[in-house]
């Protein structure tokens, strides 16, 4: 095992010779792709910064709309209250109003309607 | 997270032999280029919110996988290849043995360290070595021992077992000293 690594160390130091004696052109080109990776990550980091801050800021306009939207909600929800309460007392408090006009305009006397046998000569009357 | 600087002096560090390392293995400078430089992006696109103390193994893992793939791809344009080449004669020999046209030089050379030329005719022989290892011996090699990983770490990026690490690193060194031996050439 010792020997295999001392061999292995031996062959690696070649190597290493080879591959610091790259030729310019190789060299040039190696740096060049360095830089377009470099490049590239800074592009990523840049964009990646930008989407934090578009984040954040969709972050707040969307608490803001938020809300806003609560707020429109609770009006929305009051105003329907106040239409349908306002529905309900013109048409509940109206009803007895006319039932007492029609009572009070009619030829029978009020005490006829609550007549157990008026319904019964009202029935008789009306039939052929 | 690693910032651009720390990305920069990294991949200065580790460059050349990423470029040796894919020469050695597809045989062409140009290929290797194109794979550091497609490695390069991938680490800066894919890994660039990784601690910087993560870059040796990851670039190492994507260089790998990046050899892998151009072998894919030579494969497949190889088939095509064959494919509309079978009716026509094939002067190349696939056989062609690359340290066969390398000299080996006498060992008055080796012993003199201010022999560049002797230096550099090794240092031919033993690339050419290297290159004729079968692609598992060859990565394990690299990584174990041009990497300085250890064992656990080449099998991490090799995506084998601690045995298998081992196994081809010795295999690799006994061809390696065994080829180098037949060309006259000791370590």
């Amino acid at each position: 095992m010792t020997q295999e690594r001392e061999t292995a160390k031996k062959i690696v130091a070649l190597l290493e010779e080879g591959a610091a004696d790259l030729d310019q052109a190789t060299l040039a080109q190696l740096a060049a792709a360095r830089g377009q990776a470099v490049a590239a990550m800074s592009g990523r980091t840049r964009v990646a910064n930008a989407e934090l801050a578009h984040a954040g800021h969709e972050y707040s306009m969307t608490s803001f709309l938020h809300g806003r939207h609560l707020w429109l909600t609770g009006l929305a929800a009051l105003v329907i209250l106040l239409l349908l309460g306002s529905f309900v007392q013109q048409n509940f408090s109206r009803q007895p109003v006319a039932a007492d006009a029609l009572l009070l305009a009619s030829d029978l006397p009020p005490e006829a309607y609550v007549d157990k046998g008026f319904d019964a000569w009202l029935e008789n009357s009306s039939q052929p | 997270m690693a910032n651009p600087q720390e990305l920069s002096d990294f991949l200065a560090q580790v460059e050349r032999r990423a470029f040796k390392q894919a020469a050695y293995a597809v045989r062409d400078d140009h290929a290797a280029l194109d794979i550091v430089q497609d490695a390069m992006m991938k680490l800066a696109e894919n890994y660039s919110a990784r601690p910087v103390e993560e870059f040796p193994m990851l670039f190492q893992r994507i260089l790998q996988n990046a050899i892998r793939d151009f072998f894919r791809r030579q494969k497949v344009r190889n088939l095509w290849t064959t494919l509309f080449s079978s009716f026509s004669s094939v002067d190349e020999d696939d056989d062609h043995d690359v340290l066969e046209t390398l000299q080996p030089h006498g060992d008055e050379g080796r012993n003199d360290p201010s022999d560049e030329v002797a230096r550099g005719q090794t240092l031919k022989l033993i690339e050419a070595a290297l290159q004729k290892l079968p692609q598992r011996q060859r990565e394990a090699f690299v990584l174990r021992y041009w990497e300085d990983m250890d064992v656990a770490e080449t099998a991490a990026v090799m995506g084998c077992s601690e045995g298998s690490v081992k196994t081809h690193c010795s295999r690799a060194v006994h061809t390696l000293a065994a080829l180098l031996g037949k060309k006259g050439v000791g370590l």
